[in-house]
C-alpha cells in the first residue's frame, strides 16, 4: 500500500527528531538563562532612582533616566 | 483608468528584496533542506504513513512534507519585509537539497522523486502559490493570511504530486482516496500556517532588536 516498508529509516527519523528537539529545548533554555543573567546584571548596576517625595499632590517624580515625549 | 489607478498604487507598494533579505531567505531554505536530510532519511516517510495506515500515495506530501515546506516558506516569508520571502527560500530549499543529494550521492525514496528536476518544478510551484496567496490576502489579518497560505500551498504541492510525479512512480491516486488526502493536506496546512505564525513573531522581535 505504501511501497517497501523499511522500519530501520523510521527507527534512525524517530532517533533524530527526539534529538533535534532536545538539542533545541536545551538551547531554548540557555538562551533563557542568558536573557535572565543579564536582565538581572543590569538592574543591579543601575544606580538607585531618586524618588522626590516632597512633591504637593502626591507627585512623584523618577530620575530614571528617561526621556519624555511631551 | 481607475483599474490603472489601483494598479499603479499596488506597484508603488511593492518594495525590492534586499541581498540581505535574499540572504536571509536562501539561509533558511538551505538549513531547511539539511534539517530535511537528516530528519528524513530514505524510505522513512513511507514506512511511517505505512505504520499510521494512511492510504496513498500523497499522504507522506500531505502529512509531513507539505507541512515541513509550510513552516519553512512562511517564516521566511514573515522575517523578511520585502515580497519574494516565501518564493526565494522555496527555490532555495529545493536546489539546495538537490545539490547535496547529488554531490554526496545520498539516497532518496524514488516515490518521492526527491533531488529530481521535477521535484525542483514542484517545490517552485509550492513557493509561488505561497508567495501569490499572501499577496492576494494582504487585506487579511497576518493569522489568517498564514492559515491560508498554508492551507492552499500544501493543496498545491500535493495535486502537483498527483498529477506530474506520482503517475510515473507509484501510479495514479484512487478517487475514493482523494477526500480523505485532501481534507488531511488542508487541516495540516491550516495547523502549520498557524504554527509558523505563531513562531515567527517572537522571532522576528528579535531579528528587529538585532538590526
Amino acid at each position: 500500500m505504501c511501497g517497501p516498508v523499511d522500519f530501520g529509516a523510521l527507527q534512525t527519523c524517530i532517533i533524530n527528531l527526539a534529538a533535534l528537539s532536545l538539542a533545541a529545548i536545551i538551547a531554548y533554555g540557555v538562551c533563557r538563562a542568558i536573557s535572565f543573567y543579564r536582565k538581572h546584571n543590569s538592574k543591579r548596576e543601575r544606580p538607585e532612582e531618586k524618588v522626590l517625595t516632597h512633591l504637593p499632590c502626591g507627585l512623584a517624580v523618577r530620575d530614571s533616566g528617561e526621556r519624555s515625549n511631551s | 483608468m481607475g483599474a490603472l489607478n489601483i494598479f499603479e498604487n499596488r506597484a508603488v507598494k511593492l518594495t525590492v528584496v534586499s541581498p540581505k533579505e535574499v540572504a536571509l531567505g536562501a539561509a533558511l531554505g538551505g538549513a531547511g533542506a539539511l534539517l530535511f536530510l537528516f530528519v528524513f532519511p530514505k524510505g522513512s516517510i513511507s514506512t511511517l504513513m505505512h505504520v499510521l495506515r494512511v492510504p496513498g500515495p500523497g499522504s507522506g506530501i500531505a502529512l509531513v512534507v507539505g507541512p515541513f515546506l509550510v513552516l519553512l516558506v512562511l517564516v521566511s516569508s514573515l522575517l523578511s519585509p520585502a515580497k519574494g520571502g516565501a518564493l526565494i527560500a522555496s527555490m532555495a530549499f529545493a536546489v539546495s537539497y538537490t545539490l547535496v543529494v547529488r554531490l554526496f550521492g545520498i539516497a532518496t525514496d524514488p516515490k518521492g522523486a526527491f533531488g529530481s528536476a521535477s521535484f525542483v518544478a514542484a517545490i517552485a510551484l509550492f513557493g509561488l502559490a505561497a508567495e501569490t496567496v499572501m499577496a492576494l490576502s494582504g487585506a487579511l489579518s497576518q493569522v489568517w493570511q498564514c492559515v491560508l497560505t498554508g492551507a492552499l500551498a500544501n493543496t498545491v504541492l500535493l495535486v502537483f504530486y498527483w498529477l506530474v510525479i506520482f503517475p510515473r512512480t507509484v501510479g495514479w491516486v484512487k478517487w475514493k482516496d482523494i477526500p480523505l488526502l485532501t481534507g488531511a493536506c488542508l487541516v495540516c496546512g491550516l495547523v502549520t500556517g498557524f504554527v509558523a505564525w505563531r513562531v515567527s513573531a517572537p522571532l522576528a522581535r528579535a531579528v528587529k532588536e538585532k538590526e
